[in-house]
């Protein structure tokens, strides 16, 4: 297999197993700068495709290209982690330190110049984040919502080529996910971005690609209005009984939100075709690919 | 290079944290003030020097070991940090030599100090192969640390540690179980032998202490492997591994080869000691012969000022006998002077202004002198025949008493020195009369008749109950047989009963009117 290092993200054939379960099967992908959402069920291989982004995990099998290097060597793995920000799912930081002093240890493991240079930006992403006036904090004395901030001007710091957020928004209240937006989509603008979530309100939010993993596999891999489109006709809104099998949901008024497949049309003569959501699209994608893939 | 001054940033950046924390400067404060306490007792040779350098190493090792621990358990317990250019078991290593950069520069200041204590510095020749050993010590400490907290992921090992520090006083102070003692005992002996497996441990000798650089150099470097391996997978634990298991058998093999080459019997020419051509000069001093240990030419002058001092207790043809004076090392055995001399054997840890040696030494010195060592019986001439009944047993005895209280014995102290030497001399019960009386006659009285009769005094000849009559020192028992528990007690009525007794009552009797045994 050939390849040409174009994107900042190219996966050919990335397989990566547990003992003999594939959590990551065949994957094949292109990124490139803006915000790029991954979606998926849970266990569907997200978190496995972050840590083999993140260099944190090796693919069994298949090529992987990061920022146009290989993360198998070890001198250009270096080299990535040197432009790469992480994010990860559950961020275990030292509980002792203070916010400051734990992001200057993570300045100095992030090669981040001359003491005053790191403390500079140390400075710049707490109040990125908004966790300024808390830097002379312990760890554990934060909050949870707190310490994903904090983990956040972690994966800052540096300004990244390639920043990889699993789950970002956990914990975080409105206040703090739209500013944690207007950040993501400030920073999109020079980066790559990989958005690793459930809320589909935040990749509805902020990214201009969506990529949905389901059984290790990408059965989804476009522009979040491509999705959409793919809904279209196949969500319907009405009165009375929707009938079994079928994806829905009881609306504030009373009536029913349901989700057909491909093959199916009205449920019932009192529901009628609504635009589709992201959301709706994302449900009807991966219960269609979950049956057909069973 | 880049790699490089990230290390060192880090590694700063953990030794300020280090610093700050509750183990290091506590710690090194504490063993300064142990280091200020025991100041005094310093003894002004290299091997007492280097032996608590090595002490003090040990010591700040373990101030090492608890100031990492946090740091440690921290890294092993939290790795989330692991896609950082720098990666785990760089941080890891750096958490370890971060404790060294305080505790190695507290430990040269101790060094200095201790060796500038004494103007002109210890004596005797330090080895260089020998003065990384103690830094290498404080090195084990951190990364014992790390090895094991890394694998516990705890501070069980920390909690082990000092727990082990009170047991082990407890150990030295009080008898709690035999069984416990035991233990206690066994553990000691192994941390012992695994810290210095060699058999002559002198920081003077260049072949032993280059073997005892080169196993602390390899233990370092598998304990550093280990650390490098601990939870790691794959790779790397096959390499560290690999690599530990070859230093091991690195060291093992340098134990082995090194006790080959230098068993505890082993006899040391003075060209083994580091950077010494070939035999270490004699010095004439005074018609006195005095052998010092290379470098040690220094104690040479002390010991003919006090050794003077006995010889001028008597006549000057008692300096025709005197002993060779030969110093021996603690921590070898150096090979013995081809001579038909008797020799008297000082060592180098015994400080030649200290008066409670020096009854032994002036005992044996002037026994020596007199003919009175059995020759045959070993190299240094340590038997002697026994004079019990003679006149030169209570003169030996006042010799001693005389020349030890000047230098501050006193009291029972001085009563016990003489009880001892009166005890190696096999006195019998007018003896010990004789000799007590002469410590309580003025001196120029006792000195007038030891002078005007020295030569039949010296040959054994005058007997004691003559040297009685001639002094009219008044006799309750004049027995010139071995002298019984009841003598010493009647005679030395301050010092506590059945503790004295005549020695060596098998050994032959000095012949009278000659200078060797019958």
């Amino acid at each position: 297999m050939s390849l040409t290092l174009t994107g900042p993200v190219r996966l050919r054939g990335v397989t990566r197993r547990y003992g003999t379960r594939a959590a990551l099967d065949g994957v094949d992908l292109d990124l490139g700068p803006g915000v790029t959402g991954l979606l998926g069920r849970n266990g569907a291989g997200k978190t496995t495709l972050m840590r083999c982004l993140a260099t944190d995990l090796d693919p069994t099998s298949g090529e992987l290209r990061l920022l146009g290097r290989d993360p198998g060597r070890t001198t250009e793995r270096t080299e990535i982690r040197r432009r790469l920000g992480y994010l990860p799912q559950n961020p275990d930081f030292y509980p002792h330190f203070t916010a400051f002093a734990l992001l200057d240890y993570m300045a100095v493991l992030k090669e981040l110049g001359g003491r005053r240079a790191r403390h500079d930006e140390v400075r710049r992403v707490l109040r990125q984040v908004g966790l300024y006036d808390r830097r002379h904090s312990r760890v554990r004395r934060l909050s949870g919502g707190m310490r994903q901030r904090l983990a956040l001007a972690s994966a800052l710091m540096g300004d990244p080529d390639l920043l990889l957020l699993d789950e970002p928004t956990v914990g975080l209240d409105p206040e703090q996910r739209i500013r944690f937006r207007n950040l993501v989509s400030h920073l999109a603008t020079r980066s790559t971005v990989v958005l690793s979530t459930h809320q589909i309100e935040d990749v509805a939010a902020l990214c201009g690609h969506i990529v949905c993993l389901d059984g290790g596999r990408v059965v989804f891999d476009g522009a979040p209005g491509d999705l959409v489109d793919r809904a279209r006709g196949h969500v319907w809104e009405g009165t009375g009984d929707p009938g079994i099998g079928l994806t829905s949901w009881r609306l504030p008024d009373g009536r029913h939100r349901v989700l057909t497949p491909e093959t199916a049309g009205a449920p019932g003569p009192s529901f009628t075709a609504v635009e589709p959501t992201l959301e709706d699209a994302y449900l009807l994608l991966i219960g269609v690919s979950g049956t057909e893939g069973r | 290079m880049r790699r490089t001054v990230i290390f060192a940033r880090l590694t700063l950046f953990n030794t300020l944290r280090l610093v700050r924390g509750p183990f290091l400067l506590p710690g090194a404060l504490l063993t300064a003030l142990y280091v200020w306490v025991v100041s005094n007792e310093f003894s002004s040779s290299v091997e007492e020097w280097y032996s608590i350098l090595s002490l003090i190493g040990l010591l700040l090792g373990a101030v090492g070991f608890a100031a990492v621990t946090p740091s440690a358990v921290r890294e092993a317990r939290y790795p989330g940090t692991s896609t950082t250019p720098l990666e785990r078991t760089g941080r890891t290593l750096s958490v370890a030599l971060a404790a060294l950069p305080p505790l190695w520069l507290l430990l040269g200041a101790i060094a200095l100090f201790m060796y500038t204590d004494d103007p002109g510095g210890p004596v005797g020749i330090v080895s260089p192969f020998a003065l990384p050993v103690p830094f290498l010590m404080v090195a084990a400490g951190p990364l014992a640390s790390l090895l094991l907290s890394v694998w516990t992921r705890s501070y069980l090992p920390l909690i082990i540690v000092a727990l082990c520090l009170p047991v082990y006083l407890v150990y030295n102070g009080f008898l709690l179980s035999e069984r416990f003692n035991n233990a206690v005992s066994r553990a000691t002996t192994a941390a012992q032998q695994v810290i210095s497996p060699f058999q002559n441990p002198s920081v003077s000798l260049a072949e032993p202490t280059l073997f005892s650089l080169v196993y602390t150099l390899l233990m370092t470097g598998m304990l550093t492997a280990l650390v490098v391996g601990a939870r790691r997978r794959g790779r790397v634990l096959v390499t560290s591994t690999v690599t530990a298991v070859v230093l091991g058998a690195g060291a093992f093999g340098v134990t082995v080869q090194g006790n080959r080459a230098n068993p505890w019997d082993r006899s040391y020419a003075d060209d083994e000691v580091y950077g010494v051509d070939g035999p270490a000069p004699c010095l004439e001093l005074d018609g006195l012969t005095y052998c010092p240990l290379p470098g040690y030419e220094p104690w040479a002058e002390n010991w003919h000022s006090t050794l003077s001092e006995v010889l001028g207790e008597l006549p000057a043809s008692a300096r025709e006998g005197a002993p060779l004076v030969w110093q021996d090392a603690l921590y070898y055995d150096r090979s013995l002077p081809e001579t038909d001399r008797p020799v008297l054997v000082l060592y180098d840890d015994l400080d030649p202004d200290w008066a409670y040696w020096q009854g032994y030494v002036f005992l044996d010195f002037l026994r020596k002198a007199l003919g009175m060592a059995i020759s045959d019986t070993g190299p240094y001439g340590d038997s002697f025949c026994r004079s019990n009944g003679q006149a030169r047993t209570p003169v030996i005895a006042w010799v001693v008493d005389t020349v030890t209280s000047r230098h501050g014995l006193e009291g029972l102290d001085r009563a016990d020195s003489l009880a001892g030497v009166l005890s190696e001399l096999t006195a019998s019960p007018i003896d010990l009369e004789v000799a007590r009386a002469l410590t309580e006659r003025p001196h120029d009285e006792v000195s007038a008749v030891v002078h005007g009769h020295w030569d039949r005094i010296a040959s054994g000849e005058m007997s004691t109950p003559e040297l009685a009559r001639e002094l009219e020192i008044p006799i309750t028992d004049a027995s010139t047989e071995p002298a019984p528990g009841k003598s010493w007690d009647a005679v030395f009525p301050e010092l506590e009963k059945g503790v004295y007794q005549a020695w060596d009552v098998d050994s032959p009797p000095c012949a009278p009117s000659h200078r060797t045994p019958a």
